[in-house]
């Protein structure tokens, strides 16, 4: 006999030889009477237990004196003595505080308490107030470590958003979706532009599609710890969403509603027509210019071109929900219409969505489920986009427009300058025209199948079909469409994507201790599909896309492209709780993918964390006023695999046609040196931190410090240019994000009546880049004859702005001695850095960074009886960002062109000689084509937002029957942001890209007033 | 019961891992691109292959910058105000450096690309199951392109790598400077070897793609750079042998949209042109688009042409200096091309003479059919007229004046109306070659040929300090561009730089 068989039968003959047993049966059930099945019971001061089967039955033998404990998951434990009792009958009440937190992780739960990762729970009731598109707007200045800024505020408009910083060059830096369980494909599918038009940089969020009344939870993965599970898609953190499900009990149907109006809460300050005049003239009678273009009238008053394209714009959502549950099934149905208005004539975005959640729970074997979501989405695009001089949009020029000409001409048509090459903004608005139309479907199936109380097999199939046609039609009175006869565009896309994922849970709890496990395997499939045609020559132009065979045959152009990629994957991860103090997770992720290069198929994620709940030690006894204190540490490996679906493969494709005479032939071009090393970008993150609660959890909150380093980052190595090709994808270099976040909640009054929480958040963040390889740093950006103005350098931030340092003004009596460059008193003085006499590239340095030192949110939450009050502030502290549109007011392309008001009228004159801003006569005096990016260009764009203020009332509707609930509130947005810096929007960036900021043409932001009512039967 | 279960468990792993298994799943070959296997074995791919070739032999659109960078280094032209002119200072000012803009694109990796190409095709024709006629005709054509791009890069940089095959494990990434003698030997070899399979420009329907003439004018223009006067004088000859080409009637209607020979097969002056159309794409002349004054829309000296709305007109001033403007004999018809005073949008006559200075502008190019910034009016590249000046100039280095180069250049002189030369009036041989050279600049002014022109007299670096500029000699060429010395450990920046 081994020494373990002998050990276990002394424990189990031990008791039974120490006291008189008795043999106990009975059923347990829960308070609505259903049997429970897996209630873990034990003898009290014993490790003797059991659990119940799946009829809720139990058997187990205990002294006559003795005492059964019965706990489970979710609900209350009880004690019941056995007093020499030989049937007892348990009915467990359901712990509501218990069921609120359980929090959701990847391919499973964990109850809150019990994390080890850093994770941040929102619930439904917490996101931002107000009318918003997409979830993501909801949650801006919410969670600690979450950088959520709308890139433009156009209807629908991109948001970035990113967790715990970048760390990626050229892979994405978006966090991965979950919904339900199923990851979601989330690119946009059909581009941003359309021939002659000037579409935003910024695609649509694809998020649209999803209603936020149908958010229940919102759970950020921040930590390796919990995004490793997610391996090679994990380290930009993981956002998973859960959808509402039904609750048993009667049919509840409700209606949820708002309307509301927006209006530009700040337009660009430029010059009004008199301003312009004075300026402009006063620039040419001191040689700056061009005699030609000196201003001799106002014409009618001038015009005010930003007011012209601007509106008052309407908002209204309405959302009306099904839900309720009978037997074993729970369903939740919605059914939402959201609709609104952009402020730039003809943008706005209309929703349709629809959800069916059904939920099956025996309550003894299976579990199964159903979850679907419908969308369509129309958006109507305005040209708001990024061109210049004539392909710029109706923001464009609207800002830069002659003040001093009438909108009209005399013949009602419109009033063209002749001096700005770009076209009326009126004529932009009314003759390009941009819709989109997205389908888009996604949902899951399961079905999980309990093969023991403790063990259960779950299959998932997930899917996600998104269909978007974009129709651009340019009008022929247009520059942009004039002497083609109309330029008709279409641009069909489509992204698949399907997942399958088998998985096995394991949920065990021993005495004090308990087991879970999950260990699974998925494969699941990506295809993006694309066709665009256009044609030009339209004898008729008024059928636009509707008949676009109507234009000139010879003129059509037709695209396509194909991309898929696949993922296999295996993963597993176990939690243990020891005696409810130490808590251990550990997991492991293979993922497997064709994106990958054949030398490097497959990537490994482990990760660990553990955590000690201290107040559950006895020595923490006597220390009433902590109610939690959780210490905990994890470490973890994970990936960005959004590297794109080629690069590993040596190919030819379509090249640009050649022209011989005046017709066009097809050709192929080489099209990459492929990599066959190429691999996901790795992150190793640490996280530290502690979660507490004081004073009967009146205060709550957790602080963490975290330290992520991604290294084999994706970037395009130069190669020498004499193989032809410039660049080859490779692994290299590294960046590291570290930071600390704050959350904090305290109940400032706890009474009946009156009810006052403040909470809060703040987070620090340092971006380093730590190597970029051999290479040399990597200066980009330029967009838009902005020159690049963005450094990837060692030992400083991603994408710092690089640029002159202005020193001052060039000053009447000043040494010139110390300068080559043939610059005036007026010029701007930039700092010679490489001390040579002249500025040139050289001169260039550190300017600014688009990275935040720290963000915080603050939200306060007052009920008095049945009114509440909910504030939502935001802020950004240290946050530079590059001005296009100041850039283009003192270094204009156009003479006659419009600039911003203050850099103008403040500016370097023989009697008032400014050391802030220059004369203008010669923009171009010294600096070259970096002179745009310098120190006065590049701003302090930090800022204090208002995000929300709500004010609601509850009816008392106790005494009336058929309603649950009425209240009322009205809600304002964006009521003011505080800021020095001069553009519209400090938050946006008309990059397209999250880590590469500038602002440029920025859509104002609205303010928003709505009126609601919520009601429920 | 337990075996049960563990059946049951096993029996769903095997589900899940059936479903999951295959990883050879994991190879997927793009879909929306060629493989190598397939592309290049018949003649539509080959073609397809041979024709990118081209597409970055030709420069489309840039011909604007590229005509400007060689024009504003001179005494013809200047650019201001603007995007451009931000682009154009250095080049203006004389402190260009290995990051400036254009020298790393248009001139270093645009030829480079179709060198590539064209490689890509010479290494694997053999491979390929072709016509024999097919495979010479495209052999020759890529070798053309090839040696073209060479000669074209030597006017910026002299000698650079020279990189004949795609095989970086034949010529590995860095790949170091030929000698001058190497370069040289390659280019002329390969272009006379293209030469003798190229068709006849007779027999070429397409415009644009290449004939003999390309090859020989092509060298001509290589030989005059590195001055190897009686190789020109026998290339010039090989030009004229081909009794194909000749000076178009009228000076100014030779460079009309209408007058392109694709459309009147009677032009015969152009040898190696740049189509360009009025399209997006990339395929359109912009150059006009910066030389037409503030508010355009007549000019007494253009009256074929009115400016529309909906045609685009940069607000930066592409201009010609007052110097060459006034260097025109009176009688010039050349000069026409050149306006001084306009009709602006209100209907008044703007003297842009008097506005500012330096401020004529050249409307050489400019198309009635222009939409938004897409004009189709062609670019020539190398013209009879050039063909012509280049054996006047290599006989009269040869010989000095003789009545056979006094001729040559009287031509040219001719058809714009500008009274004939004497050999008399030409003086000495260095006295001749001043004329030659001022004879090029009124003939070719806007055609980007006045930088090498003004090189090979050795007047480039005199002319800049002329204009008030510091020039230092190693800009007779422009330094490699900085990030093919960054990235090709076997290339060191040119001396000086």
């Amino acid at each position: 006999m081994s020494k373990l068989k002998l050990l276990t039968l002394v424990l189990f003959i031990l008791p039974i030889t120490l006291f008189a047993q008795n043999n106990i049966t009975g059923v347990i059930k829960s308070d609505d009477g259903e049997a429970l099945p897996g209630v873990t019971i034990i003898v009290e001061g014993t490790t003797q237990g059991t659990t119940s089967n799946f009829n809720g039955e139990y058997s187990i033998s205990a002294p006559a004196d003795g005492k059964l404990v019965f706990s489970f998951i979710g609900y209350l434990s009880q004690t019941v003595p056995v007093n020499g009792q030989s049937n007892i009958n348990v009915v467990l009440q359901q712990d509501i505080e218990e069921l609120e937190q359980v929090v959701v992780i990847g391919y499973g739960t964990v109850k809150k308490s019990d994390l080890t990762g850093s994770v941040t729970s929102v619930k439904a009731e917490d996101l931002n107030p107000g009318a918003n598109a997409s979830v993501e707007q909801a949650l801006q200045g919410r969670v600690a470590g979450v950088q959520i800024s709308q890139k433009s505020n156009e209807p629908g408009g991109g948001l970035s958003i990113s967790i715990r910083g970048s760390g990626s060059i050229q892979a994405g830096n978006e966090p991965l979706y979950v919904i339900d369980g199923v990851i979601v494909n989330n690119g946009s599918v059909a581009g941003t532009g359309g021939v002659g038009f000037t579409g935003n940089q910024n695609p649509r969020n694809p998020l649209n599609s999803l209603n936020p009344s149908d958010i229940a939870s919102l759970e950020i993965l921040k930590d390796a710890s919990a995004t490793a599970i997610y391996g090679s898609r994990g380290s930009n953190g993981v956002v998973i969403i859960t959808t509402k499900k039904g609750s048993k009990g009667k049919l509840r149907v409700g209606y949820d509603g708002y309307y509301g109006i927006q209006q530009v809460y700040k337009p660009l300050d430029v010059l009004t027509a008199t301003e312009y005049k004075d300026v402009l003239n006063s620039i040419i009678d001191l040689g700056g210019g061009d005699e030609l273009q000196r201003i001799d009238e106002i014409e009618g008053g001038g015009t005010d071109w930003q007011d012209l394209i601007y509106r008052t714009a309407k908002t209204q959502n309405h959302n009306i929900t099904m839900s309720g549950g009978a037997a074993n099934l729970t369903y939740f149905s919605s059914i939402n219409y959201f609709e609104q208005e952009g402020l730039v004539e003809g943008s706005s975005m209309e929703r349709f969505n629809t959800r069916i959640n059904l939920n099956y729970d025996d309550k003894e074997r299976m579990r199964a489920g159903v979850n679907l979501n419908g969308s369509y989405i129309f958006d109507d695009f305005a040209s708001t986009g990024l061109g210049i001089n004539e392909n710029g949009g109706a923001i464009y020029t609207a800002i830069n427009y002659d003040p001093v000409i009438s909108a009209y001409a005399g013949d009602d048509s419109y009033r063209k300058s002749d001096f700005f090459v770009g076209d009326n903004p009126l004529a932009i608005l009314n003759g390009e025209d941009a819709v989109a139309e997205t389908f888009r479907f996604f949902g899951n199936t399961f079905l999980e199948y309990f093969i023991l109380p403790e063990l259960s097999a779950k299959a998932k199939l997930g899917g996600d079909v998104q269909d978007v046609r974009r129709d651009i039609f340019i009008q022929p009175y247009t520059v942009s469409g004039a002497g083609t006869g109309g330029i008709a565009s279409i641009q069909t896309g489509r992204k698949d994507y399907v997942s399958v994922e088998g998985t096995l849970n394991y949920n065990k709890q021993f005495g004090e201790n308990s087991l879970s496990g999950v260990i699974g395997t998925t494969y699941e499939y990506f295809q993006t599909k694309s066709f665009n045609g256009n044609a030009r020559g339209f004898a008729l132009p008024d059928l636009e896309t509707n008949a676009i065979g109507s234009g000139d045959p010879l003129l059509n152009n037709l695209g396509s492209g194909r991309t898929q990629a696949k993922f296999i994957s295996y993963l597993t991860r176990v939690n243990y709780s020891l005696k409810d103090k130490y808590l251990l997770t550990a997991s492991f992720r293979a993922d497997g993918s064709s994106r990958f290069g054949e030398n490097n198929k497959f990537g490994y994620f482990p990760s660990a964390a553990i955590a000690w709940k201290m107040h559950n030690e006895g020595f923490m006894g006597n220390t009433e006023w902590i109610s939690e204190l959780k210490p905990r540490f994890s470490i973890g490996s994970t990936g960005n695999a959004s590297i794109g679906n080629e690069l590993t493969y040596q190919t030819f494709s379509a090249g640009n046609q050649v022209l011989f005479g005046d017709s066009f032939y097809s050709t192929i071009v080489p099209s990459r040196i492929s990599n066959p090393d190429l691999t996901w970008e790795k992150a190793v993150q640490i996280d530290v931190g502690f979660d507490f609660g004081l004073w009967e959890n009146r205060l709550t909150g957790s602080f963490d410090y975290f330290n992520k380093e991604t290294t084999d980052l994706l970037v395009s190595i130069p190669q020498p240019m004499n193989t032809g090709f410039t660049g080859q994808v490779q692994n290299m270099g590294g960046v590291r994000n570290q930071g600390f976040e704050l959350t904090l909640s305290y109940d400032v009054i706890r009474t009946t009546d009156l009810y006052w929480n403040l909470s809060g958040n703040f987070s620090t963040l340092k971006n380093e880049v730590l190597n970029i390889g051999d290479r040399g740093d990597i200066i980009h950006g330029g967009l838009s004859q902005l020159p690049d103005f963005a450094i990837i350098t060692p030992g400083e931030a991603l994408n710092s702005y690089y640029g002159y340092i202005v020193d001052g003004i060039w000053q009447e009596g000043d040494d010139f001695s110390v300068t080559n460059d043939n610059v005036s008193p007026g010029d701007i003085k930039f700092r010679d850095i490489t001390p040579d006499g002249t500025i040139n590239s050289e001169d260039r340095t550190i300017i600014g960074s688009p990275i935040p030192d720290f963000t915080w949110g603050l939200t306060s939450n007052l009920q008095y009886k049945n009114f509440s009050l909910d504030v939502v502030m935001q802020g950004v502290q240290g946050m530079d960002k590059l001005n296009g549109n100041l850039a283009n007011s003192m270094f204009p392309n156009n003479f006659r062109q419009n600039r911003i008001a203050t850099p103008l009228l403040e500016r370097w004159t023989p009697e008032n000689p400014s050391n802030k801003y220059p004369s203008y006569v010669n923009p171009l005096a010294s600096g070259g084509t970096s002179a745009l990016i310098n120190s006065i260009t590049v701003e302090d764009a930090s800022y204090i937002r208002l995000q929300s203020v709500r004010l609601g009332y509850d009816f008392a509707v106790g005494n009336i029957n058929f309603l649950n609930k009425l209240s009322v509130y009205v809600t304002a947005q964006n009521l003011f942001t505080i800021t020095d810096y001069l553009g519209t929007d400090p938050a946006s960036n008309a990059s397209g890209s999250n880590t590469l900021a500038v602002d440029f043409n920025a859509y104002p932001i609205p303010r928003t007033y709505l009126l609601g009512v919520n009601v429920e039967f | 019961m337990k075996k049960n279960i563990f059946k049951k468990i096993f029996g769903t792993l095997l589900i899940i891992s059936a479903l999951v298994s295959c990883e050879d799943q994991l190879e997927m070959y793009p879909v929306a691109e060629f493989a190598p296997g397939n592309a290049l074995q018949n003649e539509d791919g080959i073609e397809a292959l041979l024709f990118s070739a081209y597409n970055n032999y030709t420069p489309g659109s840039s011909v604007r910058t590229d005509i400007l960078i060689n024009e504003v280094t001179t005494d013809v032209g200047r650019v201001r105000i603007g995007a451009v002119e931000r682009e154009m200072k250095p080049f203006m000012d004389f402190n260009w450096d290995a990051s400036t803009n254009h020298l790393g694109g248009l001139f270093w990796t645009r030829p480079y690309t179709a060198i590539r190409n064209a490689n890509t095709l010479l290494d694997n024709i053999d491979n390929s199951d072709v016509d024999e006629d097919f495979k010479k005709m495209v052999v020759a054509e890529a070798r053309y392109i090839r040696a073209y791009c060479y000669a074209y890069m030597y006017k910026y940089f002299g000698p650079v790598p020279l990189r004949t095959t795609g095989d970086l494990t034949v010529q590995p990434k860095e790949l170091g400077l030929p000698t001058e003698e190497e370069f040289r030997s390659f280019i002329e070899t390969e272009l006379n070897a293209a030469a003798q399979d190229l068709l006849d420009p007779s027999a070429q329907t397409q415009v644009g793609r290449a004939t003999k003439g390309h090859a020989y004018a092509a060298l001509t223009k290589f030989l005059m750079n590195t001055k190897q006067w009686s190789k020109v004088v026998d290339a010039t000859q090989d030009v004229l042998d081909l009794n194909y080409y000749e000076l178009f009637p009228e000076y100014r209607a030779a460079f009309f949209v209408e007058n392109e020979p694709q459309t009147n097969p009677a032009n015969k002056e152009m040898i190696v042109t740049w189509s360009l159309k009025n399209e997006s794409g990339g395929y359109n002349n912009d150059y006009q688009n910066g030389a037409f004054p503030p508010g355009f829309r007549t000019s007494d000296n253009i009256p074929e042409f009115e400016w529309i709305v909906g045609m685009a007109n940069w607000p930066t001033q592409f201009s010609i200096r007052d110097g060459f403007v006034d260097s025109f004999d009176p009688a010039d018809t050349r000069k026409q091309t050149i306006i001084k005073s306009y009709y602006n949008a209100g209907g008044n006559l703007v003297n842009l003479r008097t506005a500012n200075t330096d401020n004529s502008r050249s409307l050489k190019y400019f198309d009635n059919e222009q939409t938004g910034n897409f004009s189709g009016c062609d670019v020539p590249y190398i013209r009879y007229a050039d063909i012509l000046l280049c054996r006047a100039e290599a006989l009269n280095e040869l010989n000095g004046p003789t009545q056979e180069s006094v001729d040559l250049i009287n031509e040219v002189r001719n058809r714009a109306k500008v009274t004939p030369y004497t050999l008399a009036d030409v003086g000495d041989k260095s006295s001749f070659r001043d004329l030659i050279l001022d004879e090029r600049g009124w003939e070719f002014f806007s055609e980007g040929k006045r930088r090498e022109d003004l090189i090979r007299h050795g007047k480039f670096l005199e002319y800049a300090e002329d204009r008030g500029l510091t020039t230092s000699p190693e800009q007779v060429y422009f330094p490699y561009p900085l990030a093919e010395v960054d990235a090709n450990t076997a290339l060191d920046q040119r001396e000086g730089y």
